[in-house]
C-alpha cells in the first residue's frame, strides 16, 4: 500500500523551492491568523478548558486527546513537540490555540478537530474567558434573509450569529462576498448536540485588505 | 394515402402515450433502505418523503409504490434496489400496525379518520392497533400518523401481505434454517459472505457462550436482542460511563454491534445475528458522542472477564498506547478470554496500523483477533485500517444492516461492523468445539486458530493483513464454511496446527516454516 516515484533531477531545485514557499506561507498564516489569506480560509480558535488524554472512540475515530469547555468537546491534533510537553506535565486546565476543522468520520459523522499551535497550562482558579475565534473568509448572504447567516471558509460554510450587535449585520451585508476577518466568541449549540456547529457570535468585523495593509 | 394515415395514427398514439405518462404516476417495486425515522418502517419512511401511494406488496414481499414522476429520483435515493414496471400487488388487503405508548394513550379517532384508516383491532397486549386503509396508504396517511404523539411506531402488517404460498415457503425455510424468517434477511450480505447461513443448518446456537459487547451499551429491550441478553441479578452488564448497572445504549453503535453478533434468529423480527442464540453482555463506557476513556475501557474488560465472558467484542480504538489497557488484555489472555478488536476507520484512505498504530487493535497479545473491513465485492473498505502484522483477518463491514435502539434498524459502515461478525463466529465455533465452553487459554487458542486458519484467502487483500502469527492466511477473510458438517469433524482445522512459538505473539512469519 505504499507508492513512490522518482522526481526528475532537473526539477529538484524548483520542487524544493516550491515546497519551501508553501511551508513558509503556511507558517506565516498559522502564526498570524489576522493576516491569513481569506482565499485559503481558516477558523482560528483560542479556548480554555479541561484537557483529557487517552480518549478512545468507536471505530478508533479520535485523535486521543480532547479539550472540553462550556458544553463543547473538541479533539486536539498535537504536534510531537506539544505531545512531549504535556506528557511531562500533568495538565488539567489548559489554553489551546489552533485551527478548527470539521471532519466527517465513518462511525462518528462529524468530528471537531483543532490542529494545535500552542497549548499552555492555565490556573484553574482564574476566571475562564469564553472561547474566541477568528474567521478569515467571506460572508455568504442567504437570499431573502435580512442578515448574513453564514460565513464561507475555504469552501465550507459556517453558520454565524449576531447577538445584540446592531451595526455589524449591516456592515457584513456591505462586505458580502469580499474577503473579511471576523472575530468573536464560540458557544455551544445546546439544541443541536455534538454534531452541530457551535454558535459563532461575531463581535468585530473588518475588511481583510484594509487590515492586511495596516 | 394509407402510409400517411398510418403515420398520422402513429403520431396520435405517441402523443397519447406521452400525455398518459406525463399525467400518471410511475410505479416501482423497491427494497427500502432501513428507515431514518425511528417511528416508521422503511416502506412508510419512503412514502413519507416521496409523496405517493403504497399500492401493496408483490408476491416476493417487496412494496409497490405509485409516485409522481418528479418524485422518482427521491424514491431511488431511499431504495436499496428499484424495479420499474413491477407486477400487480397481491390482492390481499394491506393493513398497518400502529404501535402506541400505553401511558400516552391511543391514536385518536380523528387521526385515523384523517389518515384514511379504519381500526380493525386493538391488540392491547401488544399495545398496537391493526388498521386498514379505506383506499390506499398515501404520504398523507403517514404524515397524519406521525403528527399524533401517541403513535410510537407504524409499519405495514408484513405477514398479512405475504401470499399463502410464500408463507409456506418461509415456514419450510425455517426448518431448513438457511433462510431465516427475519424480514431484513435479504439485506444481510455479510452473513452469506461468511457462509453463516450454510452453517446454520446444523450449528446456529451458542447459548452457553457469553459475548461481551464493550461499547456504547446495548438496547437490551430491543425485540431482536432481549431474549439473547446475558442476565445476572436482573442486570445485563455494567455501565462504567455512568457508573451504574443499566448499560442502556444512548448512541446506537453498541446495539448495532450486538445485533450482528446475536440478534435472535428466525423470530420474524428484523435481522439475524451470526448466533441465533447466545448471551450478550452489555458493557458501556462510550458516551452518547461515541467516545470514552481508556480507564473505563479497562474497567469494562476486567468486569466482563470476572463475570464469565468468553469473547470480548471491541469496536473502538484510539492512538494512545496505554500500559493499563495492555495489562487488562493480558489479564484476559491469562484467563483464556478472546479479545476481538476493530482495526479502525479513517475516511477514504484507511491507515497502516503497523506504521501508525491504533490500540487496542495493534497490541500483540495472543488472545487478539484484529479485524479489517471488506465490502460486498470482497474488496477492502475504503476506510479500513490495515497492517500486515497488526491486522489478522477481514470481515464484512460495509453496508451492514443491524439493530438500533428503540426497535429500529440501520445500515452502517466500519470495522466496528466487521469485528462483531468475527466475535459472533467465535461464539459459534466455541459452542461447537466445546460442550462446556469455559474461560481457558487452551479453549480460547483453539477457537482463535480455527477462525484464523480457516479464513478464505483473497489475493487482492494479501498486502493488507494476515501475514503474521497468529494469523495464518495472508489476505484472509472470515469464513465459517469449515463448520459445515458434511466435511468430517468440523472443529478440526483444515491446516496443520500452528507451532506454538510462533503463535503467541505477533511477528512476521515464514509460512513454509510452519508446515
Amino acid at each position: 500500500m505504499t507508492c513512490s516515484f522518482e522526481f526528475p533531477r532537473k526539477y529538484d531545485m524548483m520542487f524544493l523551492t516550491a515546497v519551501g514557499m508553501i511551508v513558509l506561507g503556511c507558517a506565516s498564516c498559522a502564526a498570524e491568523p489576522g493576516k491569513a489569506n481569506p482565499q485559503d480560509g481558516a477558523v482560528h480558535v483560542i479556548c480554555h478548558g479541561r484537557l483529557l488524554q487517552g480518549v478512545v472512540a468507536i471505530g478508533g475515530e479520535t485523535t486521543g486527546t480532547t479539550v472540553s469547555f462550556d458544553g463543547m468537546t473538541w479533539e486536539l491534533k498535537l504536534s510531537d513537540e506539544v505531545r512531549r510537553q504535556i506528557e511531562k506535565e500533568e495538565h488539567r486546565q489548559v489554553t489551546v490555540e489552533g485551527r478548527l476543522r470539521r471532519v466527517a468520520g465513518v462511525a462518528i459523522p462529524v468530528r471537531w478537530i483543532v490542529d494545535v499551535e500552542k497549548l499552555t497550562k492555565r490556573d484553574s482558579k482564574a476566571p475562564k474567558p469564553k472561547a474566541e475565534f477568528t474567521f478569515t473568509g467571506r460572508f455568504s448572504p442567504v437570499m431573502g434573509k435580512a442578515l448574513p447567516q453564514s460565513f464561507e471558509v475555504a469552501g465550507e460554510t459556517w453558520p454565524v450569529a449576531w447577538g445584540n450587535e446592531t451595526d455589524l449585520p449591516a456592515k457584513a451585508m456591505a462586505l458580502a462576498g469580499k474577503p473579511v476577518i471576523a472575530q468573536g466568541t464560540a458557544e455551544a449549540n445546546t439544541e443541536g448536540g455534538p454534531k452541530k456547529y457551535p454558535i459563532f457570535h461575531i463581535r468585530q468585523l473588518r475588511e481583510w485588505e484594509a487590515s492586511a495593509s495596516k | 394515402m394509407i402510409r400517411r394515415l398510418a403515420l398520422g395514427l402513429g403520431v396520435v398514439f405517441c402523443v397519447q402515450a406521452w400525455c398518459c405518462d406525463a399525467l400518471h404516476a410511475e410505479r416501482f417495486r423497491i427494497a427500502a433502505k432501513p428507515s431514518g425515522e425511528k417511528r416508521l418502517a422503511p416502506e412508510l419512511d419512503v412514502l413519507r418523503h416521496c409523496k405517493g401511494r403504497l399500492m401493496g406488496f408483490c408476491k416476493r414481499g417487496k412494496p409497490i409504490f405509485d409516485v409522481a414522476p418528479e418524485q422518482s429520483n427521491a424514491l431511488r435515493s431511499m431504495a436499496l434496489s428499484v424495479d420499474e414496471n413491477p407486477p400487480q400487488p397481491t390482492s390481499r388487503p394491506m393493513r398497518l400496525l400502529v404501535s402506541y405508548d400505553q401511558k400516552g394513550g391511543r391514536p385518536t379517532a380523528e387521526t385515523l379518520k384523517t389518515a384514511g384508516l379504519k381500526a380493525v383491532e386493538d391488540y392491547q397486549r401488544g399495545s398496537f392497533l391493526i388498521v386498514e386503509p379505506v383506499e390506499t396508504v398515501s404520504s398523507q396517511t403517514v404524515d397524519t400518523l406521525m403528527n399524533d404523539d401517541a403513535v410510537v411506531y407504524a409499519a405495514p402488517d408484513y405477514i398479512m401481505s405475504i401470499p399463502t404460498n410464500e408463507t409456506v415457503r418461509i415456514v419450510a425455510a425455517s426448518t431448513d434454517t438457511e433462510t431465516p424468517t427475519d424480514p431484513l434477511w435479504g439485506h444481510l450480505w455479510g452473513m452469506k459472505n461468511i457462509n453463516a447461513n450454510k452453517v446454520w443448518r446444523t450449528h446456529r446456537e451458542a447459548s452457553n457462550v457469553i459475548v461481551a459487547v464493550i461499547d456504547t451499551g446495548v438496547d437490551y429491550n430491543h425485540p431482536d436482542l432481549k431474549n439473547n441478553m446475558w442476565t445476572k441479578n436482573g442486570s445485563h452488564g455494567f455501565d462504567f460511563f455512568d457508573d451504574d448497572d443499566t448499560p442502556l445504549d444512548e448512541q446506537g453503535h453498541g446495539t448495532h454491534v450486538a445485533g450482528t453478533i446475536g440478534a435472535e434468529g428466525n423470530n420474524n423480527v428484523g435481522v439475524v445475528g451470526v448466533c441465533w442464540k447466545t448471551q450478550i453482555m452489555a458493557m458501556r463506557f462510550l458516551g452518547p458522542d461515541g467516545s470514552g476513556s481508556t480507564a473505563d475501557a479497562v474497567k469494562c474488560i476486567d468486569w466482563a472477564v470476572a463475570n464469565g465472558a468468553h469473547v470480548l467484542c471491541n469496536s473502538w480504538a484510539g492512538p494512545d498506547n496505554s500500559r493499563e489497557l495492555a495489562a487488562a488484555i493480558t489479564r484476559a489472555e491469562q484467563r483464556g478470554v478472546l479479545f476481538v478488536a476493530a482495526a479502525g476507520n479513517t475516511v477514504n484512505r484507511g491507515n497502516n496500523n503497523d506504521a501508525a498504530p491504533y490500540y487496542p487493535a495493534a497490541f500483540p497479545n495472543g488472545n487478539m483477533i484484529t479485524v479489517g473491513a471488506i465490502d460486498v465485492n470482497n474488496a477492502a473498505g475504503t476506510f479500513t485500517h490495515y497492517g500486515k502484522i497488526s491486522v489478522d483477518i477481514g470481515a464484512p463491514g460495509v453496508g451492514i444492516v443491524s439493530s438500533m435502539p428503540n426497535n429500529r434498524y440501520a445500515e452502517l459502515d466500519g470495522t466496528s461492523m466487521a469485528a462483531p461478525h468475527v466475535a459472533g463466529a467465535a461464539a459459534l465455533v466455541w459452542a461447537k468445539a466445546y460442550a462446556t465452553p469455559t474461560q481457558s487459554p487452551e479453549q480460547m487458542k483453539r477457537v482463535r486458530d480455527l477462525i484464523l486458519q480457516n479464513a478464505r484467502p483473497l489475493p487482492s487483500l494479501q498486502q493488507l493483513w494476515g501475514q503474521s502469527a497468529p494469523a495464518r492466511v495472508p489476505g484472509g477473510v472470515l469464513d465459517l464454511a469449515f463448520l459445515i458438517e458434511s466435511s468430517g469433524d468440523p472443529t478440526q482445522p483444515t491446516q496443520p496446527p500452528v507451532t506454538p512459538k510462533f503463535v503467541e505473539r505477533r511477528a512476521i512469519i515464514n509460512p513454509a516454516k510452519l508446515r
